[in-house]
């Protein structure tokens, strides 16, 4: 009977365990059935459309960049690898997603049979736990809620299993076992917070082999194998990182130490509801009491554990409940974050050092309570099997879990916050409709999200972006400006948007007549008929070489009414504060911005429609300095009242009365060097001032003629090619220097390569366009071939010669290792 | 299975009648003034006395679990006392096996109870016995 059972009942627990976890993660294993669904809320979503892993492949494959401007790292190494499978197979970016749910989840379950049949020797109880810990390890809220994170969770799910191979290493002490340990530590802890959940892990481990009396030299191959192998896999990465100067972790204050202790109490660690930014309604996340007494008790139950079976332990047993315990405890130490006082005395004391780079790891405080789950697992597979009154015991663990997980608000989570949503006919035409290398904008959303309906066919509103059709560009401010208000024609192509998808039946109806128009649906596309234009030349521009001053360039800006916040907006040309000599065709402007330019005693209050929705306010004389690099008339242009008079070096220039348009004043020569600006509010306690520009005047110049040229374009684009994401080439014949716009998202790793005979002659980093896209100044003339590439990509394709090398070794070495038996 | 759990519960009985009621009146007292953190230094020098007395860290525990216990039974109730009382258990708990964790490193204080490691509950995996499995 015993033996028939053994063997059998575990498995069936097993299979029961997956089983039952599965079906509660239906609502988000459910596009594996329906390529139609899509996650859309927070930070788990999806692209949408049929092709969308291809597509993802497409946005990610440029190392830290999603296409969109933004470093991505997690998306990256996770998403986008995952996404190198569309070749072969044909999933939706959801379904990607639900895969790698679906794989870790039975990854994980696997682990925990591993762990229960190391550590419980009696079948009954292994079953039993295996059937408990399987839906108790995914179900709880710690792991419901983290799936929101998906490159975090889908570690969590692998713990046991890492643990287990972990173990298994230590036991058999063979090399091929550590190598296989190093590759799961390689693979798993690939995103950073992962790394540092597997690296204290791995410190347990290691813990535990000191304590079972490991010698120094087997300790260290032991710790430091899978690092060394986890460094030269991770090489390219760390390569890219390099290229872009990339600074891990973020910098921390206490500010954002405090608000991400919130919830961090012991009494909501203890109820596992500790998270610093809950995602449902805070009263059912609280006010079940069931949940959180069961989640209490399994504590309480765990401690229990310990003090109950430690007689009876043999010492290796004993040494690695108490370290599981310590650990378990060092977690709870951390998850408080400032919450504990001792922890914010500590990172008080280490901030106010100026070493606030060292907290960064560990800014998410509460997330480091993922880890207590497999702390328990250990603790009760060691424990309770060996306790006098296990029965007893294992039923109130299993009464426990049932509650926990029954009255959980994780089916809430799983349903409401996580679930699959399916977004309609519509959602998924637009996404074949458009050009593939369109660039697109969603305009006049005002935040709200598009209809769709849950698995339950419950309404809701989300924002999932759609396979061609996402935002181009996703966080300046002049891209949040645009949606939310019509854009003039000369800042859309020069940001190569050429559609335009709004919600059919809004104010937005009006916008862009000179695009035509399809109803899809609920959804609106429009077009401007032109093909994607991604090279563009601009011509007199200027610059100067202040902080606060901005370069600008003519030709976009031309059509523009510069006194409406568009204009002003797209003043954000060429941002920063390189050096470049004023040539002939150009002109020098400083644009000096109200709130962040002047100095003086002055208070910033928001406006809508000014520059940067903000002005400031004095009463007496706020000041600025510009630095004039070429001498000669120039012409102020304000936007203030008050009134108010503005002076350069003392004399009064302009006087201004008005926000709702540009006052102009000059001209007045000034030399090269610094000239003072001041602004005098005349005493009145209610001046204000929105922006003020200084500009070479040609003659009688306003902020309305400032960006017109006469002149002949000094160069145009014969051709162009995209090779890959990260690559472009273009032909460009110029008779003067020119500044060479390219329409990809900002990355300051976008170089331009000049090339001759084949070889690269100069290297061109990029300037800020518009706050969004690369522009380049080119000193050259004639026939140009210019390649596009993104450097950090160079850095990476070198280094995957690492990860192959590595990658090969291991796996000689693990067959050559199975071929002696190993 | 001669584990001593009636001793223990005689020792928290008898031995902790003195310093027990002073401990959780000094654990309302920071309750009731707001000053919750220290609940958890206190449990420490707590568990040193303890540790004067003698008692192992099985006690300390013993005590940090009837603290989070009492904690838990107050949950649904007010959140703030109940994260008091839960602090001090955690302070006791983490006390009580550091100490159970230096029983192993100088031997144990307590008693290795009669049959165990009798279960096959595996044995320790020193240096040169490849092979042996430490934990089952």
């Amino acid at each position: 009977m015993n033996d028939r059972f053994s063997g059998a009942a575990p498995a069936a627990a097993l299979a029961l365990g997956v089983l039952f976890v599965l079906a509660a993660y239906y609502p988000i294993l459910a596009p594996l059935q329906d390529k139609s669904l899509v996650f859309a809320r927070g930070d788990f979503t999806t692209i949408g459309g049929n092709e969308s892993g291809a597509v993802r492949l497409e946005q990610t494959l440029s190392t830290f960049s999603d296409g969109s401007g933004r470093r991505d790292t997690n998306r990256f190494l996770l998403l986008g690898g995952l996404s190198a499978f569309s070749g072969w197979i044909a999933f939706s970016d959801a379904q990607f997603n639900s895969a790698l749910i679906l794989v870790s989840t039975v990854l994980g379950s696997a682990g925990i049979f591993f762990l229960a049949r190391r550590f419980i020797d009696d079948w009954r109880y292994r079953a039993a736990a295996i059937l408990l810990f399987i839906p108790f390890y995914f179900l709880n809220l710690w792991s419901v809620e983290r799936i929101g994170h998906i490159w975090i969770w889908f570690t969590y799910a692998v713990f046991p299993l890492f643990a287990s191979i972990g173990f298994s290493c230590l036991e058999s002490r063979k090399d091929s076992r550590l190598v296989l340990y190093s590759l799961t530590f390689a693979f798993y802890g690939a995103i950073p917070h992962s790394f540092i959940y597997l690296g204290m892990i791995h410190g347990l481990l290691a813990a535990y082999a000191l304590s079972l009396g490991w010698g120094w030299k087997s300790l260290a191959k032991f710790v430091s194998v899978p690092l060394v192998i986890y460094l030269l896999l991770f090489l390219p990465v760390l390569l890219a990182a390099t290229a872009i100067e990339a600074k891990y972790p973020v910098e921390v204050t206490k500010y954002s130490f405090t608000y991400l202790s919130n919830n961090g109490e012991m009494a909501r660690l203890l109820t596992f509801t500790n998270n610093w930014w809950p995602s449902l309604d805070d009263s059912r996340v609280k006010s079940d009491w069931a949940a959180k007494g069961s989640a209490f008790g399994i504590f309480i139950l765990a401690f229990a554990a310990i003090l109950l079976s430690y007689p009876v332990l043999e010492r290796g047993l004993k040494a690695l409940i108490t370290i599981s315990a310590l650990w378990m405890m060092g977690c709870m130490f951390v998850a408080q974050g400032t919450q504990n006082q001792i922890v914010k005395w500590a990172t008080d004391a280490i901030i106010d050092a100026g070493l606030g780079l060292l907290l960064g790891p560990f800014r998410e405080w509460a997330r480091i309570s993922l880890l207590i789950p497999l702390f328990m697992v250990i603790i009760l597979s060691i424990g309770l099997p060996r306790i006098k009154w296990r029965f007893a015991a294992v039923c109130t663990l299993a009464a426990l879990i049932a509650a926990n997980v029954i009255f959980s608000p994780s089916w809430a989570y799983l349903e409401d916050v996580h679930g699959a949503v399916r977004m309609g006919d519509e959602f998924s035409r637009l996404g074949t409709m458009l050009p593939k290398d369109s660039k697109v904008l969603w305009v006049d959303l005002r935040g709200k999200g598009l209809p769709a309906t849950s698995l339950d066919g419950a309404n809701e509103s989300v924002r999932p972006p759609i396979s061609n059709a996402g935002d181009t560009y996703v966080y300046p401010p002049i891209i949040r400006t645009i949606r939310v208000s019509e854009a003039p024609p000369g800042l859309l192509e020069a940001l190569n948007i050429h559609h335009i998808v709004k919600s059919a039946g809004t104010r937005s109806d009006d916008w862009y007549p000179w695009m035509a128009c399809s109803d899809v649906g609920y959804l609106r596309l429009c077009g401007d008929g032109k093909g994607p234009e991604p090279f563009r030349i601009y011509q007199g521009t200027i610059l100067a070489d202040d902080a606060d001053v901005l370069s600008l360039s003519y030709a976009p800006l031309g059509g523009f009414a510069p006194s409406q916040e568009m204009g002003e907006r797209a003043a954000y040309a060429v941002s920063g504060s390189r050096a470049q000599a004023v040539g002939t065709g150009m002109r020098e402007v400083h644009m000096l911005e109200a709130e962040s330019a002047f100095t003086g005693k002055r208070w910033r209050s928001e406006r809508m429609g000014a520059s940067n929705n903000s002005v400031v306010n004095f009463s007496g004389v706020i000041k600025a300095t510009v630095n004039i690099s070429r001498g000669g008339m120039y012409r102020i242009a304000l936007v203030g009242s008050g009134p108010l008079v503005a002076m350069v070096d003392g004399v009064a220039v302009a006087d201004a009365d008005s926000m709702d348009g540009f006052s102009h004043g000059g001209p007045i020569y000034l030399g090269p060097g610094p000239a003072l600006i001041s602004v005098d509010g005349k005493g009145n306690g209610n001046a204000s001032l929105d922006v003020l520009w200084l500009y070479e005047d040609g003659g009688n110049t306003t902020i309305g003629t400032l960006f017109k040229s006469a002149e002949p374009p000094p160069a145009s684009v014969l051709s162009f090619a995209r090779k890959s994401p990260t690559r472009w080439n273009a032909l460009v014949n110029a008779s003067r220097p020119f500044l060479l716009g390219f329409a990809e998202a900002y990355q300051p790793g976008w170089e331009a390569r000049i090339i001759e005979h084949g070889n690269v002659v100069e290297t061109i980093k990029p300037v800020q366009l518009y706050g969004v896209m690369n522009g380049y100044w080119i000193n050259r003339t004639g026939n140009l071939e210019i390649e596009m590439r993104y450097q950090p990509q160079d850095m990476f394709e070198t280094g995957l010669y690492a990860t192959f090398a590595t990658l090969a070794a291991c796996a000689a070495y693990l067959a050559y290792a199975a071929s002696r038996g190993g | 299975m001669p584990i001593d759990e009636k001793k223990l519960g005689r020792d928290i009985l008898e031995k902790g009648s003195i310093l027990i009621p002073g401990a959780w009146l000094f654990i309302a007292y920071y309750v009731f003034t707001g000053n919750q953190w220290m609940t958890g230094p206190f449990s420490l020098i707590l568990a040193g006395a303890y540790h004067v007395k003698g008692w192992d860290g099985r006690h300390m525990l013993a005590w940090g679990i009837g603290a989070m216990t009492l904690a838990a039974l107050i949950i649904g109730g007010a959140q703030w006392t109940a994260n008091s009382i839960a602090i001090a258990g955690y302070w006791l708990c983490l006390a009580g096996i550091l100490r159970m964790g230096s029983e192993i490193m100088t031997g144990p204080s307590v008693k290795k109870a009669e049959g165990a490691g009798t279960k096959k509950s595996g044995g320790g995996n020193k240096e040169g016995k490849k092979g042996r499995r430490p934990t089952r």
